[in-house]
Parts: structure tokens; C-alpha cells; sequence
């Protein structure tokens, strides 16, 4: 399939890597502001935890997302954008279940709307778990069959 | 292929570190007023005020309705105008202004503090450590 797609797999590439570059460029020009946002989650123990997390997580971010069009770095970049999300859906749900009012921080500064739309940061988080592991598997097929034509 | 997505994550991971550090001596300052911010007060502070307190509940009104801090006043910032007035019919320049929403991860305490100082100029405007969940009885 991967074949018959390689347009839709490159777009999606683009798409999901661009996305993250994005949201960690806006994260890194106002760290301040995303050191309140991880706060808001009431999960790490120290403020300061926040902080070196406001400060290393958008590199991350942005790292990935450039080594998502890496193919010598592909791999690993979903293995830590997958992470990501499935610690962001960990900390959204668990914001949820407390009943706390939080702006989730995905972007940068979130508008100030009062109460927060849990079901739709799930939502957009979910999607791009999905995409995320979608190219992992495509990545993983290419890079077996690569493996196996230089093996023949 | 495991091995060698391990070995790409450990990189990106390691190499994430030196724009963080540099992140981190350019917004110093600002990041240690986010980790302990000037601007809050505990509830035991504003009990020491001995009533000189203007409550203002950030939260919305149905949340208001169901709750608040005994005198509170509701401004928000979906109703600003529409609450505005009440604001002023209770405000007092004497009276320190305390914002308080939710819990201690809101937002909209923050936002209306804001706004009260830059919008309306008023200097005595602090914020509930905790919120009103942390504070109510």
C-alpha cells in the first residue's frame, strides 16, 4: 500500500511534523507561559519540574518533527512523538477525572475560554497518536523491505 | 530496527538539551516569576486584611451559583461588560481586590486580574493561592 501512497504518507509526514514544529516554536517564545500551563495539571510535585519541562519539552517537539522528514531519524521521532501524546492524553484525562479547569497548553497560550472542552483535546490528541503510529507502521514496512533488497 | 530507533531517540532526546539550556538562561527571570509568582496570596493572608477584602469570582455563573466566597463579587471575562457594573458598585480603593476561579490551575483568575490592572488601573489586585476549590468549605 505504501507503494500505491507515497504522496499521502509524505503529506502526512509534513503535516504531523510541521504541526509540532509549530506548537513548540510558540511554547519556546513564551516558556513562561507554558511553565503556568504544565503547572495547571497539578501532577509534578516541584514548580520547578514545570519549568524544565516548559524549557526541554518544545525542543523535543520541534526536534521530532524535523527528524520525522529525516528518514535516518524517522523511526525515532515517532517513538517519542507517540510518547508525547500518550503522556498528554495521561495528563488531560487525569486533569479531567479531578474536575480541574485547565488551558491545555498543546499550543502555546490558549485562548481564555473558561471552562475547558476536554472531549476535544482528547479528540486532537488521539488523531495524532493515530497518525503517529500509522507512520511508524509504514516506516517500519519500508525500512524491513529496504533491509530485506540489500540482503537478497 | 529496534535497537536502532532507541539509538535515534536517545539522540534526539540528547540533543534537545543545549537549546533548552539556552531557553533557560534567556528567560530566567520570567520563568522564576512563573515558578513562584509575586502576585498570590494565601487565604490565610486575606484573613489577616481584617475584612478589607473585595472578593471577585472569576469562574462562571453557574459555577457562581452554586458556590462562592461569602460577598464575592462575578466578573468574567465572557460577561466583562455585563458584570462590570457590579465590580464597580462593590469596588473601594481601600479594599484589596482578590481574584480568585476553580482551583490553583485556572486560568481565568490570572486573566481577570489582568485586566482589571491594565484596563481599569487598579494596582491592589492579587490572586487566590488554590482557588476556590482549595478554599471553600
Amino acid at each position: 500500500m505504501e507503494k500505491k501512497l507515497p504522496i499521502v504518507w509524505l503529506l502526512l509526514r509534513l503535516a504531523l511534523g510541521g504541526l509540532f514544529i509549530w506548537a513548540g516554536l510558540v511554547k519556546v517564545a513564551d516558556a513562561p507561559a507554558f511553565t503556568r500551563e504544565i503547572q495547571h495539571y497539578d501532577i509534578l510535585p516541584w514548580p520547578w519540574l514545570a519549568a524544565a519541562a516548559a524549557l526541554y519539552l518544545p525542543w523535543v517537539e520541534i526536534l521530532c518533527g524535523l527528524g520525522l522528514q529525516w528518514p535516518r531519524l524517522r523511526l525515532g521521532s515517532l517513538l517519542i512523538l507517540g510518547g508525547l501524546m500518550v503522556v498528554f492524553l495521561g495528563a488531560i484525562t487525569s486533569a479531567w477525572a479531578r474536575g480541574l479547569d485547565i488551558t491545555c497548553g498543546c499550543f502555546g497560550k490558549d485562548s481564555a475560554s473558561i471552562l475547558t472542552d476536554f472531549p476535544l483535546l482528547l479528540t486532537q490528541d488521539l488523531a495524532l497518536l493515530a497518525a503517529a503510529t500509522l507512520l511508524w507502521w509504514v516506516e517500519k514496512r519500508r525500512v524491513a523491505s529496504q533491509a530485506a533488497g540489500s540482503g537478497a | 530496527m529496534m535497537r536502532a530507533s532507541l539509538r535515534q531517540t536517545a539522540l534526539l532526546l540528547a540533543l534537545a538539551l543545549l537549546p533548552a539550556l539556552i531557553s533557560a538562561a534567556v528567560q530566567w527571570r520570567a520563568l522564576g516569576e512563573a515558578v513562584s509568582p509575586g502576585d498570590e496570596i494565601t487565604w490565610e493572608a486575606t484573613q489577616a486584611l481584617g475584612g478589607r477584602v473585595l472578593w471577585v469570582d472569576a469562574r462562571t455563573r453557574a459555577q457562581y451559583d452554586q458556590g462562592h466566597i461569602e460577598g464575592a463579587v462575578l466578573l468574567n471575562e465572557d460577561q466583562w461588560v455585563d458584570l462590570m457594573e457590579g465590580f464597580l458598585d462593590a469596588w473601594e480603593e481601600e479594599l484589596q481586590v482578590v481574584v480568585y476561579c476553580d482551583g490553583g490551575g485556572c486560568d481565568a483568575s490570572r486573566s481577570v486580574s489582568r485586566r482589571l490592572r491594565e484596563e481599569m488601573g487598579l494596582e491592589n489586585v492579587r490572586i487566590l493561592k488554590g482557588g476556590w476549590k482549595k478554599n471553600s468549605p
